[in-house]
Order: structure tokens, then sequence, then C-alpha cells
């Protein structure tokens, strides 16, 4: 039995991005457990990567239209297939004031994401005909994804809760309290019915865990994990008490 | 609508078309069956086509993902594939009787062909995206979406031959399911049923699950992607 150190999507962020405002401060973190001393658990780590995928693709169908969009003459090919690079240069700044500007994009997430991207391929896009920048754009979600995944298992080691402890479905319990917690805490509802179930279970290798140390910043996630703890009628589920055990065994802390 | 055609080419719950190949003589009798079967409810030009599809679009809309899977989830599958049909029911009952040894082979030959094929129609499916005048987000995410499912099914192709036959029986239901679950997803894109929501949800599962690899593209692309590829996710509060 040991304890477990487990962090949330945004920390994993931190110090798999290097541009993050809080990367430092994440590495510090990381330097004090060492490399594969943190762990992250699956729904954590799907997190990540939807964040990701959900920005790209808004990118690369906003970019794409762009690229495609025709002059006067529809027939004809692209603006920018007819554009020289220093025009090519003003459409991107074009579009940069275009995402900046438009009252739709009402999160920096976004802003943030698609400046960044168009930054640092910039040389490389005005130099290429639209074929080649739509391909591209098809295949940075996969790019992107993969350094993300890369970065993850060069840091953190993987936990993955059981789903069978001697022929009994373990699925089922983390789908009931998912269910139960969903209201509460959204979409870190899998990530908490995953945690009591590494308490419970274990993980997939067979590693049995004494209590789990959850770090995470998001002061609502906290609160209304405390609430759970304290208020939740656990009776509906099938196994409340052990339900209930597992939850003192998990601590929140901040990580910096 | 999708110009590549699978023709259900990819969707393996039962190896149907394979058992003619890898089985031995002596079980002509099911191969046959398993023939009409494939042309009754696989191909895209048979009868029950559209049964067999909606079976696989209500599983990609699952709210369990890669990991959560378990021997019984594949039998659920294959229990709602035999009450299409009892041949199907006689089939699987026929196979189950198998030695281990046999099975591996028949699966190993059906995973392998699924991996050929949608290799096969990578290059049709680029094209595709980029006959399109615009895209969607579901549109967007797509092609990445097919290599990494081609990674995901090649690497278990892999496991599975590498596996000793005994070990292999859950590995090989497993892949059944991830093939239906996740090879639905480009079913619905061939189909124009896509949903945007659907291969997002799938394909934050997969990228979780598919290891590293490489698409193939022209030197310029590849600089421009190792430029980018550690582009900073910001946080909403930033």
């Amino acid at each position: 039995m040991e304890e477990a150190n487990i962090i949330d999507a945004e920390i994993v962020l931190d110090i798999v991005y290097q541009e993050r405002p809080m990367h430092l401060n994440a590495m510090d973190f990381l330097n004090r457990y060492g490399k594969q001393g943190l762990a992250i658990e699956s729904n954590v780590n799907r997190l990540c990567q939807r964040k990701i995928l959900k920005q790209v693709a808004r990118f690369s169908r906003e970019f794409g239209e762009m690229i495609q969009e025709k002059g006067d003459i529809p027939e004809n090919s692209s603006i920018w297939d007819q554009t020289n690079t220093s025009g090519r240069g003003k459409l991107l700044e074009n579009f940069k004031l275009k995402i900046e500007e438009s009252a739709s994009v009402n999160n920096t997430l976004y802003r943030g994401f698609s400046l960044s991207i168009m930054d640092r391929a910039k040389p490389h896009i005005l130099m290429m005909d639209s074929t080649h920048i739509r391909q591209y754009l098809q295949i940075i979600p996969a790019t992107l994804t993969d350094y993300l995944s890369t970065g993850i298992k060069e840091n953190f080691s993987y936990l993955v809760p059981v789903n069978s402890v001697d022929g009994k479905d373990t699925v089922n319990m983390r789908r009931e309290l998912y269910d139960q917690l969903l209201n509460d805490l959204g979409e870190n509802a899998m990530t908490i019915a995953n945690l009591i179930s590494l308490v419970l279970y274990g993980n997939s290798s067979g590693k049995k865990y004494i209590s789990i140390n959850f770090f995470t910043s998001d002061q609502n996630f906290i609160e209304n994990f405390r609430k759970i703890k304290e208020d939740m009628d656990m009776d509906s589920l099938n196994n409340g008490n052990e339900v209930k055990a597992a939850l003192k065994s998990i601590n929140f802390e901040k990580p910096y | 609508m999708a110009a590549f055609n699978l023709d259900g080419n990819i969707f393996v719950p039962v190896p149907l078309l394979d058992m003619k190949k890898s089985l031995k003589k002596k079980h002509s009798r099911w191969t046959e069956t398993a023939e009409d079967l494939y042309n009754q409810y696989i191909l895209k030009s048979g009868n029950d086509y559209e049964k067999m599809a909606d079976l696989i679009f209500s599983k990609i809309k699952i709210s369990k993902n890669i990991y959560d899977f378990t021997p019984k989830d594949s039998r659920g599958l294959q229990e709602s594939i035999n009450e299409m049909d009892d041949r199907f029911r006689e089939i699987s009952e026929f196979i189950s009787t198998l030695k281990i040894s046999e099975i591996k082979t028949v699966m190993v030959a059906c995973y392998d062909r699924t991996v050929k094929t949608l290799w096969i129609n990578r290059s049709n499916v680029l094209r595709d995206m980029l006959e399109k005048d615009t895209w969607n987000e579901a549109d967007a995410l797509f092609y990445s979406y097919f290599n990494m499912f081609i990674n995901v099914m090649s690497r278990m192709v892999i496991e599975i031959s590498h596996e000793t036959a005994e070990r292999s029986r859950n590995l090989i239901s497993m892949t059944g399911l991830v093939s239906v679950v996740y090879g639905g997803i480009i079913l619905a894109y061939t189909e124009g049923v896509l949903e945007y929501d659907d291969i997002l949800e799938r394909m934050s599962d997969l990228s979780t699950f598919s290891g590293t690899f490489n698409i193939g593209s022209s030197r310029r692309i590849r600089k421009a992607l190792e430029a980018t590829k550690s582009v900073t996710i910001f946080s909403d509060q930033e």
C-alpha cells in the first residue's frame, strides 16, 4: 500500500508547456517529487487532450476558411494562392486582427492559442500554397495531441483504475459514482470517481493506495468536493459505506 | 459525402470475410453462412447494411471510454449483433468452439485486413478533405483521427500477434470493441452523419491511447508542424 500524488489538468499543462505563466512554479513543484513521482489518472489525460482538440478544431476550420477565400471571380484560385509573400503576410495580420476583435471570441483560451500557433507557423505558412496549408491543418491535431502525450509520458506515471477485481466489475461502480457526482463536479466528476476507485480497488497494474493527495488550484472544485464529503447521500449507492471511507482517504492540496 | 469507400471492411465484431480465408476446409459449412452475412449486413450494397450501421452509430455514443471497456461490453456488443440475425448467433457459437489458436489466426487476419484497408484509404481521405470547400470542426479533426485510429489498430494487431494464444483472448475481444466504437466515427463520417461532439469525445480518448506516430507529409509541412507542435494551451482565467 502506498500514497499516490495525483495532479489535475491545469498542472499537467503548466508542466508540459513552457509558455504558460506558471511553468516555472510548476517545474519547481515537479522537481520536489521527481519525474514519475507525480501521477495522472486517465480522465485528467482525456481532459487535457480535449482542451487541445477543441481549440485546434476551431482554429483549423477558421484558418482553413480564410485560406480558401476566393476573390471577385469565384472560379479562380483562392486569394492566398494569387498573392505574393508580402501580401500573404498582410492576410495573416488581417486574420489575427479578426480573431482579436471578433465579438464571438470572448475567451482568451482560443485567442491565445490561435495567435500563438500563427506566430510560430508564419515563416513556413507564407511559403506554402493553400493545398499545403490545408494538409498542415489536417495533421496539426494529431501532432499537438502527440506532443502532449509525449510530455505526459516523460514526466508522470499514469494510473488507470482496475476494471475487474476477483471477477467483480468495478467499472459499474465508477459509472454509478460518476452519475451521482456529475451535477456538482461537471467534467471533474469522472476524475473523483476514478480516485475513489483507485483507493478502493487499486490500479490496473495491481497497485493499492492507502491515500491519495490530489493537487489542484481549482477552489470551486475543492469547495464542491468538501460539500460532497460532508453532505452527499451515499446510501443510494451499492457500496455507499466503502465510498464514504474512501472519500476520507482523498486529500486536496494546492500545488504552488 | 465521402469519396472514399471502406464498405464496412473496418468494423469487425465478427470476422465474417476472414473466416473463409483463415479457417480449415472442414469448417466450410460456416464460411458460406459468414459470406452471406457479410454480403447482407456489412457491404453497403447489402439489404440490411443500415441495421448494422445503426448499431455501430449507437455504440459511438456510449459514455464509456477505452479504459472502461470490459469483456462484458464485448459480450454485450456480440449479443446486440446476434439479436439482428440468428445466423450471427450460430457463427459466434461456432467460433467459441474453435481452439484459441484458430480464433487467433482468424482474428489477426481480420484485424490485419482492417489496418490495410484503412492504410490504403489514407490518401483518399486526405484528398476528400482537401476537395471540400469549407470544413466544419469535425472535418478539421477527421484526417488526424483517421491516422490515430490506424495507429491504435496496428498496435493492437501487433500485440495480439505477440501474445500467447490463451492470453490473446481478452485482447481480441477488446480490439473488436475498439474497431466498432472508434471505427464507427469513420463510418459516421462516410455516411455524412458525424457529429462534432462524437469525434471530439472519441478522439480525446483515443489520443490518450494511440502512442507516438508520424503522419507522412512533405518536408515543408513537417517543418511547420515541428515549429507549432508545442503551441501553448492557455487557461480560461489567464
